[in-house]
């Protein structure tokens, strides 16, 4: 198979930065194979996708060394303007990632850019939209989309052009699992078709490692192993890059402490939603102190209805809940809560002291605290990685003393690392005598910390 | 020949544009009682002036501006600054749109300044303020208050940079409402009349006649309700949205001109 | 009603609008009153018109009403329209001299000739025309197809507007979300209320819309316009001269010295038209739904500007 992609040992860094993001990476990718590139958040993913796009270091700053080959053209030598026809670039954030009104007007941007006459662009539009499965639609406005239609528009606009190579930077981790597969069968489908070499940079490896054909993973310190799908799955689960099935039992250490039966919060028999169609149709469930439940259910079965509910955003049409002591709610984006420019001025107004004995309000929050502080207490809260945004939002809502917590998809953005970071701090706060809801999909996660689970597109487990 | 530098092309383009407009604002006062042509004919040709002097600002900064990043930066602003000037309007003598357009010109600039201005005012008026033919006046008003906010001189100091933002809001706002009541004074005040202007008169009897009309339709009202809500929110958000634009400016790849 | 181009109502608009602000004709400029709302009103199919109608309609009234209570108020103690429109009083109020303000007294009320009634009019309506008429352009043409059918010269600046009016729904939703989570913040205040909103509604946006750049520049963006650095660079040299000739003739307007201050109009055109040439040359991007004018376009705009050119020349009836 014709080479596609070759990097010939590339280093990448910033200036002002001293250690390199990607060092020595040699990498080949053939046409009509998929390559996936793994390693923690922040390993350098993106930037490697950017590199072989021609954003970086062209659009991102920093510096580039090594060879840099994209169907036998060096990307430096490519005109300010990617090449569409050349490459196609997914990027992380779909929703709200679109330029154009309307689904044939996004698509057909990459057309317009190299001036494809308008016959022949309706054609491609037509074409492409009945790939990628969204014919019927060209007229619908993007923001009606639902999150699969979202993402298989953005493959549909970055290929439309015919690129030789596609770039994806986390492309499922929004997903639930049958618009991830839908999504895999598409690429597939690709690359064996067209011929094109897909490169897919994501942290949730567990439903893609057996459907790609090579796996590369970046370690820390920007170095680069390629893999076949066999060893690079054993490496990957090896670094803790994903879960595996082996650890999908519930893994609660000895410390900790048993619900002691004292009861913290009750829902019982709770309607709540809209007026004719309620969301919540007379769900039950009790909590008791240190004592976790987890809440799943498919998109719209009343998740966030739920928790709305009980922090007492929500007034209930019918039912009770009643709670003893305060309810927290973190929020599905933690960035939201925070607003000050650096950790150390976040916490200081939530009036969590770091350094000195007086005692706080609540030591879990200064737990979370200090270990932020430790790593970088000077940072702007929006260049933390994702696990520690939310440890800081934990950090804040529980320095008001939150005996009852409720996450919101907690996991959302975060690799296996910070997955089980976070899950050990949640059983930490559980045996501190918190109580907790978490609302998630993400169900070897909530295997780590719930004690039970309810789910909602069933009648109440 | 050493060839002049871009930002010294923009810096010319803005002062030329800008010394042009005030002419389309304020003819009135320069018209004398000979003049060849009808007054009606002058002011035609002046709504016409508006809207290619913007339009030519705009063909400038787009030639200058070749990242993505900067038109998407600009687009944020000019999106935020016509949402919350939608929000901010019904509220007699609340004037919401100029305190982001000074905070944002002093980080990005004088051109950048321009254009925000004269786009949050476009924006507004097509998401639900109304287009009408004093759109490309306020556009320019605004352009005007955009581009002047880019000189003022970055402090280290976040206090110092605040006050200075606010002092120049001062003005700033007072010219805003004096460029637009120039605007509509010979529509609506007849030339001649006790507030009208007088062709041929001395400009310092024109200015107090136009003075004598602003204290008249009470436009110095506003302009203080302008000048208050502008200062009061530029102290309560200019540090934080400084930093935030600041590390956008960065990301982006601006360097102040 | 056939799909024009989106530019086709603004330039008939334009033309009325000028024939309005120069017509001596109370009839001329009820007629293009009425011609305007007339054909919101048809089009009415168009679900922002109605709201569009009863905004311009108010701003019309409001328009000719000031006109007239500006006139009657202050219109007494002089020369200038006297000699305009001498003729039977039409009533007297009692004249009332007021010191405000600086310099000489103002004069309040008086007596108002019908000649003077027939002008305030008039040149209320004139007001009101050009409100009108604009308005029709608003409501007849789709503000972000326009933006789209931009000339390529303006292409950028078009980009950044229309990515705006995109931005705009988005940012009410992400400030809601916003709200709602600091709201469930119970500690810290901190700073003030305003800034807590914004800051974290902005950051978003910027994040967000630096995607989105990158994302376009990947698909292309940028990559339409073949102009060099240095043809960039003459280009807005070109465009700066332009602009240095529209300076003289605006002055030039201002003072009434019409028949000079044209050429210097004409010369500026010229050069901008030159830019914009440039730029359209160099240009190679294409357009999915490309609008050309077609010869109903052509129809609309000779009739705005047979109507412009019959009202400078006079030909309506004072």
């Amino acid at each position: 198979m014709a080479r596609v992609i070759e990097l010939e040992r590339v280093s990448f860094g910033y200036k002002e930065r001293a250690d390199y993001i990607l060092r020595d990476v040699s990498i080949r990718c053939c046409a009509g194979e998929i390559t996936l590139v793994c390693g923690a958040t922040g390993s350098g993913k993106s930037t490697l996708l950017n590199v072989m796009a021609g954003l970086a270091p062209r659009f991102s700053g920093g510096f580039l060394s090594g060879g840099v080959r994209v169907d036998g053209v060096e990307p430096n030598q490519r005109s300010i303007g990617g090449q569409p026809n050349l490459i196609g670039f997914v990027n992380q954030q779909a929703e709200g990632g679109f330029v154009a009104e309307t689904v044939e007007e996004e698509l057909a941007f990459a057309l317009e850019q190299i001036g494809v006459s308008p016959v022949e662009m309706r054609e491609k539009v037509a074409a492409t939209a009945a790939l990628v499965g969204l014919e019927g639609l060209l007229g619908r406005p993007v923001e009606l989309l639902s999150g699969g239609q979202q993402q298989r528009l953005a493959i549909g606009s970055a290929i439309i052009a015919g690129p030789r190579v596609l770039l994806l930077d986390e492309p499922t981790s929004e997903l639930d699992d049958s618009g991830a597969q839908m999504l895999i069968d598409l690429l597939r489908s690709l690359a064996r078709d067209r011929g094109i070499a897909v490169v897919i940079a994501e942290h949730h490896l567990d439903r893609l490692v057996e459907q790609v054909d090579a796996i590369a993973i970046l370690r820390s310190g920007g170095s680069l192993e390629l893999h076949d799908p066999v060893s690079g799955a054993s490496v990957a689960f090896d670094l803790q890059l994903m879960a595996g099935n082996a650890n999908l039992e519930p893994n609660r250490g000895s410390t900790q402490r048993p619900p002691d039966g004292v009861n913290a919060l009750s829902v019982s028999r709770a309607v709540a939603g809209y007026k004719n169609q309620p969301v919540l149709n007379g769900l039950s469930l009790e909590l008791s102190r240190s004592d976790a439940i987890g809440i799943v259910g498919a998109n719209g079965s009343g998740k966030s209805t739920l928790l709305a509910a009980i922090v007492g955003e929500l007034k209930l049409q019918s039912g009770e809940i009643t709670t003893a002591g305060s309810v927290r709610l973190v929020p599905q984006n933690a960035t939201d809560l925070l607003y000050l420019e650096s950790v150390e001025a976040e916490l200081a107004n939530a009036n969590i002291r770091v350094s000195g004995s007086a005692s706080s309000l609540s030591p879990a929050a200064e737990m979370l605290a200090r270990w932020l502080v430790e790593v970088d207490g000077k940072a702007h809260p929006r260049d933390l990685s994702s696990g520690q945004q939310l440890a800081l939002a934990l950090a804040i809502q529980l320095s008001s003393g939150a005996d009852i917590l409720l996450l919101d998809e907690p996991t959302r953005g975060l690799d296996f690392r910070a997955k089980t970071q976070l899950a050990e701090t949640l059983n930490r706060l559980k045996s501190l005598g918190h109580s907790l809801v978490i609302a998630s999909h993400d169900l070897w996660f909530l295997n780590q910390v719930a004690d039970r689970m309810v789910s909602l597109d069933a009648p109440t487990v | 020949m050493p060839q002049p530098s871009r930002s010294l092309i923009s810096a010319v383009t803005l002062a030329v544009a800008i010394a042009t407009s005030i002419a389309a604002f304020a003819w009135p006062l320069f018209r004398p009682a000979d003049a060849v042509s009808a007054a009606t004919l002058s002011q035609s040709l002046m709504f016409a002036m508006m809207p290619i002097l913007l339009a030519l600002v705009f063909v400038d900064y787009g030639l200058g501006a070749r990242d993505t990043r900067q038109l998407a930066v600009l687009a944020v602003l000019v999106a935020l600054n016509a949402t919350i000037r939608l929000l901010g309007a019904g509220v007699s003598g609340i004037e919401t749109v100029f305190f982001l357009i000074i905070i944002a010109a002093s980080v990005f600039g004088s051109s950048f300044g321009f254009v925000l201005g004269a786009g949050s005012l476009l924006v507004s008026a097509l998401i639900g303020a109304g287009v009408g033919p004093w759109l490309p006046f306020q556009m320019m008003a605004a352009a005007i208050v955009g581009a002047g906010a880019g000189l003022i001189p970055r402090m280290r100091s976040r206090w110092l940079h605040t006050a200075l933002l606010a002092l120049y809001a001062v003005p700033a706002a007072y010219l805003y409402g004096a460029l637009m009541t120039m605007w509509n004074w010979p529509l609506l005040a007849s030339e001649g009349s006790s507030l009208g202007y007088v062709a041929g008169a001395s400009l310092i009897e024109n200015l107090t006649r136009f003075f004598n009309y602003e204290l008249i339709t009470g436009g110095l009202l506003w302009d203080t309700g302008r000048a208050v809500t502008t200062v009061v929110l530029i102290c309560l958000t200019a540090p934080a949205l400084t930093t935030a634009l600041s590390r956008a400016a960065i990301r982006a790849g601006f360097s102040r001109n | 009603m056939p799909r024009l181009h989106p530019g086709t109502w603004w330039v008939f608009s334009t033309c009325l609008a000028l024939a309005a602000l120069a017509t001596q004709s109370l009839y001329f400029a009820a007629f293009t009153v009425a011609t305007a709302f007339a054909l919101m009103a048809i089009s009415r199919s168009n679900p922002r018109s109605m709201h569009g109608i009863r905004l311009y309609a108010t701003l019309a009234a409001a328009a000719v009403l000031i006109r007239l209570g500006f006139g009657v108020l202050f219109g007494s103690s002089i020369s200038a329209v006297d000699s305009v429109a001498p003729g039977s009083i039409a009533f007297s109020l009692g004249d009332i001299s007021l010191q405000v303000g600086f310099g000489q007294s103002l004069h309040i009320l008086g007596s108002t000739t019908w000649a003077q009634l027939h002008q305030y009019t008039l040149l209320g309506l004139r007001l009101a025309a050009v409100i009108a008429v604009v308005g029709l352009a608003n409501t007849l043409s789709n503000p972000r197809a326009l933006l789209r059918s931009t000339p390529a010269a303006l292409y950028p600046v078009a980009t950044a507007l229309s990515m705006a009016l995109n931005i705009g729904p988005q940012l009410l939703t992400s400030a809601a979300r916003v709200r709602r989570a600091q709201r469930l913040r119970t500690n810290g205040a901190g700073r003030t209320r305003v800034a807590n909103m914004l800051v974290p509604v902005l950051a978003d946006a910027l994040d967000r819309s630096l995607a989105l750049a990158a994302n376009m520049q990947a698909r292309g963006f940028g990559s339409g316009s073949a102009l060099s650095d240095s043809q960039q660079k003459s280009a807005r040299l070109g465009l700066l001269s332009a602009l240095c000739l529209f300076a003289p003739a605006s002055y030039l307007v201002a003072s009434g010295q019409l028949p000079l201050a044209i050429g210097f109009l004409a010369a500026g055109l010229a050069g901008s038209a030159m830019v914009f040439r440039t730029a359209a040359r160099a240009n190679r991007r294409t357009s999915l739904n490309q609008s050309r004018r077609g010869w109903r376009d052509w129809l609309v705009m000779a009739a705005g500007a047979g109507l412009a050119a019959s009202s400078v020349a006079g030909w309506w009836p004072a």
